[in-house]
This record gives C-alpha cells, sequence and structure tokens, in this order.
C-alpha cells in the first residue's frame, strides 16, 4: 500500500517544484505577450457585422445608358446625364449624394489613372444645383489617401465645387459578409460614408488594367474594400463581381475624354494615353462597363467579370439592346 | 531520505495524458491557424529603405538641381501591389525584388514634380522583360543607356538588374532636362553594369525594327509551357515578323519544349503545312493564312510566329537558325 510522507526535505522539494512551475507559467505568459497583437480583433463591440449595403439603384430608371463625343468634359458629361433624363431624376432636393472617384495612385490628372477633377467638380455642381444637402466624395486609395487626394487634383475640386472629402479613416470601415459571397467575408469595407447616402454616383476613368484587362465602373468599386485587399488579385474576376453585387450605384460615369490604353492601372506615360473623345452615363453598370471597354478596343467578351456580372442578374452586356442615347457636342 | 512513496495509478495515468494530448491538441490548433490570419488585418510593414539600396543618393539630386518632396518608399514582394496594384504581376513574374519610389521637384518650385520608381528585378534578364513589355512605340529614344527611351513626361531606362522609370506630373520640357540630369548622375555610379542581355544580339540584323527586342517570361504565345522566350519584330519586303527563342539547359530540353509547343498549337487548330525543301530540319504549321516555323537549334528553342509570308518566313528562320548555330555550349 502507498504511503505519503511529508516530513521537511519534502516540503522543501515541493516549494521548490512549485517556484519552478510558477516560473513556467510566468515565463510562458510573457512569451505569449511578446506574440500577442492588439490589431487582430474582430467587430469592433457594439459594432454589428453587415451583410449588406443600401441599394441605391433606381428601378424607374433602369437601363438607361447615353454616350457623349466631345473633348469638353464638363459639357459632355452634363450632356450625358441630360439624355439619361437630367441630373433631377437622379438627386432630390435634399438628398445626400455620395460621390465614389478612383483617387488610387498619387499621381497627376495628366496621366488619366484617377477620376478627372473636372468632372468631378462639375457632377458635385450639379448635385448641389438639383437640391442636393450634401455631397461627400470618398474612396479608399491604394497609395496615401493625403497625398492621393491632393496630388490628383480631387481634393482642390471637391473643395472648388462646394463637396465634403471623406477619407477612409479607420473608424469608417465596417466587418461584413456578402450573402452569396464568396471573397467577401468578413472583410472591411467602407461602408460608413455609404450608410449614410441617399444616392450613390461613380466617376471613374477608362483604362486599360493588366490583371482585370480593363479597369472601369465597376473596377471602381474595387475602392471601397478594406484591409490588404490585394489577396484578391488572383481572383480579380469573381471580385469584381461580388463588387457589383455588393454596390448598386445609382448612376454611373465613365470618362473616356482621353482613355488609358496601355500599361494599365497606373500608366506613367502620356503615350499610354489616347482621346477617345468619349463620356458615357448609365444606370447599368454592366452596360456602360461593355460599351467603355471598345474604347480600349476590347469587347465585354474579353473580360471575364462582365458576364459573371450579368450571370447575377445586375446588368447586360448587350449594351445596344438598351438603346444607348448616343450625341455629339 | 524522505520522498514520495505513492506510485501514481491507472486513472491518474490516463488524465493526465488526456490533458498532455489536449495541450498537444492546442499546439496543433495554434500551428495550423497561423497558417490562415486573417488577410484583411495583417499586412507586411514597408521595408527599411537600406533595403533598396539602388536608390537616389543626395549628391544625385543636388547634382539636378531637385529637392525630395518626402522619404523614400521602399516596398519588397508581398507590399508591392500596395503601391502600384496590378502591374505588380508583371514585375513579381520577372524576378522583382524591390522597388524605391520617391517624388522629387525642381528647387524652388514644388509645382513642378515627378516621381521616381527604381525597381531592382534581380538580374539583367528581369529588367530587360519589364523594360520591353511596357515599352511605349514610337517614343523617343535615348543616350542615356543601351535601353532608353523618353516619353514627352516620362524618361524609362534599365541598367544592370534595374529598372527606372521617371514619371513627371506634367508635360514640362525643363523638369525633363532635370530628370535627365538625375539619371545620367544615378547611372555614372553604376557605370560598370551591362544595359542588355547578350542574347539580344543572336537576332539576325537584316529587317530587325529597332527597339523591338522584348523578353516574354512566361506564357509565351498563350502556352503556360513556354517561358523565358526572347522575340525581335522584323520588317521584311513590307511584312511584319516576329522571331524567337529561348535557351534551355540542354539540347534535350530545347526538343522536349519544342514537342510541347507544336502540340499545344495543334490543339489549337494549326496544321502542318507543305513548305518545300527550304523548310528542311523546321516544322511548318499554319492556321488562316497564319505560318508557325518552330525548330531547335543546341539549346535553342526557336522559330518564327504568325507569318502572313511563308518564303519570308523561312528565310528568316534560316537566318536565326544559322546565328544560333553560332554559339558555343
Amino acid at each position: 500500500m502507498s504511503q505519503i510522507n511529508l516530513r521537511e526535505p519534502d516540503r522543501r522539494r515541493f516549494l521548490g517544484r512549485l517556484a519552478r512551475a510558477g516560473l513556467a507559467a510566468a515565463g510562458a505568459s510573457a512569451l505569449g505577450l511578446s506574440l500577442w497583437s492588439g490589431r487582430g480583433s474582430r467587430t469592433e463591440p457594439g459594432r454589428a457585422s453587415l451583410s449588406g449595403l443600401p441599394d441605391f439603384s433606381l428601378p424607374a430608371l433602369k437601363g438607361r445608358l447615353s454616350l457623349v463625343q466631345g473633348s469638353d468634359r464638363a459639357a459632355a458629361v452634363r450632356a450625358a446625364i441630360l439624355a439619361l433624363g437630367g441630373i433631377e431624376a437622379f438627386v432630390r432636393p435634399g438628398d445626400r449624394v455620395l460621390i465614389k472617384v478612383n483617387a488610387a495612385f498619387a499621381s497627376p490628372p495628366a496621366l488619366g489613372a484617377t477620376t478627372h477633377p473636372e468632372l468631378l467638380a462639375e457632377v458635385a455642381r450639379l448635385c448641389l444645383a438639383a437640391g442636393a444637402a450634401r455631397v461627400a466624395v470618398t474612396d479608399n486609395p491604394i497609395n496615401d489617401p493625403a497625398a492621393c487626394f491632393e496630388l490628383t487634383g480631387l481634393a482642390g475640386a471637391a473643395r472648388s465645387a462646394g463637396a465634403r472629402l471623406i477619407p477612409p479613416r479607420p473608424d469608417l470601415f465596417r466587418r461584413l459578409s456578402l450573402e452569396g459571397g464568396r471573397l467577401i467575408r468578413d472583410w472591411p469595407v467602407l461602408a460608413g460614408p455609404l450608410l449614410e447616402a441617399d444616392k450613390l454616383i461613380g466617376l471613374a476613368p477608362v483604362k486599360d488594367h493588366s490583371r482585370a484587362g480593363a479597369s472601369l465602373s465597376l473596377k471602381n468599386f474595387y475602392g471601397f474594400l478594406g484591409g490588404r485587399r490585394s489577396v484578391f488579385h488572383q481572383r480579380i474576376d469573381d471580385i469584381i463581381a461580388e463588387l457589383a453585387l455588393l454596390v448598386r450605384p445609382s448612376l454611373v460615369v465613365l470618362d473616356g475624354i482621353v482613355a488609358m490604353t496601355t500599361n494599365g492601372p497606373t500608366g506613367g506615360s502620356l503615350a499610354d494615353l489616347k482621346a477617345t473623345r468619349t463620356m458615357i452615363a448609365a444606370t447599368d453598370p454592366v452596360a456602360a462597363d461593355s460599351l467603355a471597354a471598345t474604347l480600349l478596343g476590347r469587347s465585354a467578351g474579353r473580360l471575364p467579370y462582365l458576364a459573371k456580372a450579368e450571370a447575377l442578374g445586375l446588368g447586360r452586356t448587350d449594351y445596344e439592346s438598351l438603346n444607348p442615347v448616343r450625341l455629339a457636342i | 531520505m524522505s520522498r514520495l512513496l505513492r506510485q501514481p495509478g491507472v486513472r491518474e495515468t490516463w488524465i493526465s495524458l488526456s490533458l498532455l494530448a489536449a495541450l498537444a491538441g492546442v499546439a496543433l490548433g495554434v500551428f495550423i491557424k497561423q497558417f490562415h490570419y486573417d488577410a484583411s488585418i495583417y499586412a507586411p510593414p514597408l521595408l527599411p529603405a537600406q533595403a533598396a539600396p539602388a536608390g537616389f543618393e543626395p549628391a544625385d539630386w543636388e547634382a539636378a538641381g531637385l529637392s525630395p518632396l518626402g522619404p523614400a518608399e521602399v516596398f519588397g514582394p508581398e507590399n508591392l501591389a500596395d503601391k502600384i496594384d496590378g502591374r505588380a504581376e508583371l514585375y513579381l513574374a520577372a524576378g522583382f525584388r524591390s522597388l524605391e519610389a520617391r517624388r522629387f521637384a525642381a528647387r524652388g518650385d514644388t509645382g513642378a514634380w515627378f516621381e521616381a520608381f527604381v525597381y531592382d528585378q534581380g538580374g539583367l534578364e528581369g529588367a530587360f522583360a519589364v523594360f520591353s513589355q511596357q515599352r511605349r512605340p514610337e517614343a523617343e529614344a535615348l543616350d542615356l543607356t543601351g535601353l532608353a527611351y523618353g516619353a514627352a513626361n516620362a524618361v524609362f531606362f534599365t541598367r544592370g538588374p534595374y529598372y527606372v522609370e521617371l514619371i513627371g506630373a506634367s508635360e514640362d520640357r525643363a523638369l525633363r532636362e532635370r530628370m535627365l540630369e538625375l539619371a545620367r548622375a544615378w547611372l555614372a555610379r553604376r557605370a560598370g553594369l551591362p544595359d542588355r542581355p547578350a542574347e539580344l544580339a543572336l537576332f539576325p540584323a537584316q529587317g530587325f525594327r529597332p527597339g523591338s527586342a522584348g523578353l516574354l517570361v512566361r506564357d509565351a504565345f498563350g502556352w503556360a509551357g513556354l517561358d523565358r522566350v526572347y522575340t525581335a519584330e522584323y520588317d521584311l519586303a513590307g511584312r511584319s515578323l516576329l522571331a524567337f527563342f529561348s535557351r534551355r539547359a540542354d539540347p534535350a530540353e530545347a526538343e522536349r519544349l519544342g514537342t510541347g509547343y507544336l502540340a499545344f498549337l495543334k490543339e489549337n487548330g494549326f496544321t502542318e503545312a507543305q513548305a518545300g525543301p527550304e523548310a528542311a530540319g523546321l516544322q511548318v504549321l499554319s492556321l488562316l493564312g497564319a505560318f508557325e516555323i518552330v525548330f531547335s537549334q543546341g539549346p535553342f528553342l526557336a522559330g518564327v510566329h504568325q507569318a502572313e509570308s511563308l518564303p519570308q518566313a523561312l528565310d528568316l528562320a534560316a537566318r536565326l537558325r544559322a546565328g544560333l548555330a553560332g554559339v558555343k555550349p
């Protein structure tokens, strides 16, 4: 039969073991503390994860598409929107309008890699003239946001037109799991400005994109994603299709007055640009992108994300079936 | 000497083993989970400037009358897309190691600015590949290096493993002169490095279109099995032709690659063409009036791609083959 004999030497042994166990526990805790990252928190307390965003599309204006040829950017966008029914059809007095620009790079407007400031200024003025309570401008650029908004001229354009610039502050991002989405799962999205808007207008340049084939109005919504979104480059067509499902704009405008036909999406040389003298406005981003692709010498069939978006019922690649309004100024 | 006399019971042993197994399970879980981190949160940090020692130095920009507009940004393979988005794939496929980007302005005039990009592609081939695949047609040749050209707002060149872009915010001749001075100062410190891969000398001279040589690092001509392919365009009797070759490890590999490429062509509708005795040793295929000539010569797989004229394609293939035959193993 076993016995326990706790005389003095055993007590010392016990205390020694206790001390060693304590040191081991403290060491393990210290190691854990050194490896701990405070950035790993999930959805912030009190802020539920989102399953989608507001739908800004206007059913009464479904399937409208216009194309204006000219070289005066402001006049062309005015004519293109007028052909869809006028800005008043989109913006009601008191509306809070959010304009999503492409400010991805800290590059000058002359390179055509970002939304042209003249386009932003004109559309913001139109919205305010239609009675918008306020016009906000946002994007989550790839490069430093402050440098991007300033060097692209978009900050100055917003100021001059009376619009408010919303930089992508951390508190404006919400984690979102897109219903039916495979990639946008528990992913940070620049939702703050969208949740405080009544109408959404996308303004994008027409440009080549080495990965996606073309960067147009749907690719422009990539700028609503936060986090390390470059991981999606390996599935660029799928992520753009999911963005089409997630973001339903009231209106999109594609600026093809000058298009970046090669070396996109950054370009760099003025030789990458071509004067295609075309402004496109639409309530169907899939149709708008399909039409804009032709400015780059491509068909919708060469951009798989358009077929994917169409399969999801988000628009038509057969843009001619929408009887686009064609004008020249 | 006193001691604990009781031996652990069977139940205690099993409980202990269970606890140890549970701890091992936890450790295994942590090990597995760390391969699936939340990509939306964790991003690799910017590299320290010394990680890209190829950038510009104060002596360079002072000599050019320039001032930096901020510190240099350094990017590695993990975060190159954070700077150049979709174009990163091109650089990564060509051996990219690091990028140092920095903005400069004319001293005393911050309105006249440009951004300098110094890509370290790990070797001469990688630098040539990214240079050639982005070369703007009809660009102005510059005498900076053996591979250099300019646009109205930009300067592009290679030296050794480096590919350099200097991109101005606008078309400004005075600023471009300063960009060239900066480039010359930088190049002077790297005078011993070669500019052009020696392989370019293997293309026949007659009919060669200057500035048309290129290097396809992967997926050449649409086939995933064909990589590291040098190409050159020719103008022969008013027709355009493309010659190509790829140096492999040994003649057997070149033969195997040729067999695979021919099989790929036939899978895509090419059929063998009747080409006469001058095609001895050459494989000649055709599809819809376009001819593809393929042959191996020592460690080289070579040929003429999608030629409209068979006699001219055969002539070019013969001259290319003669040049490759003269290469010592």
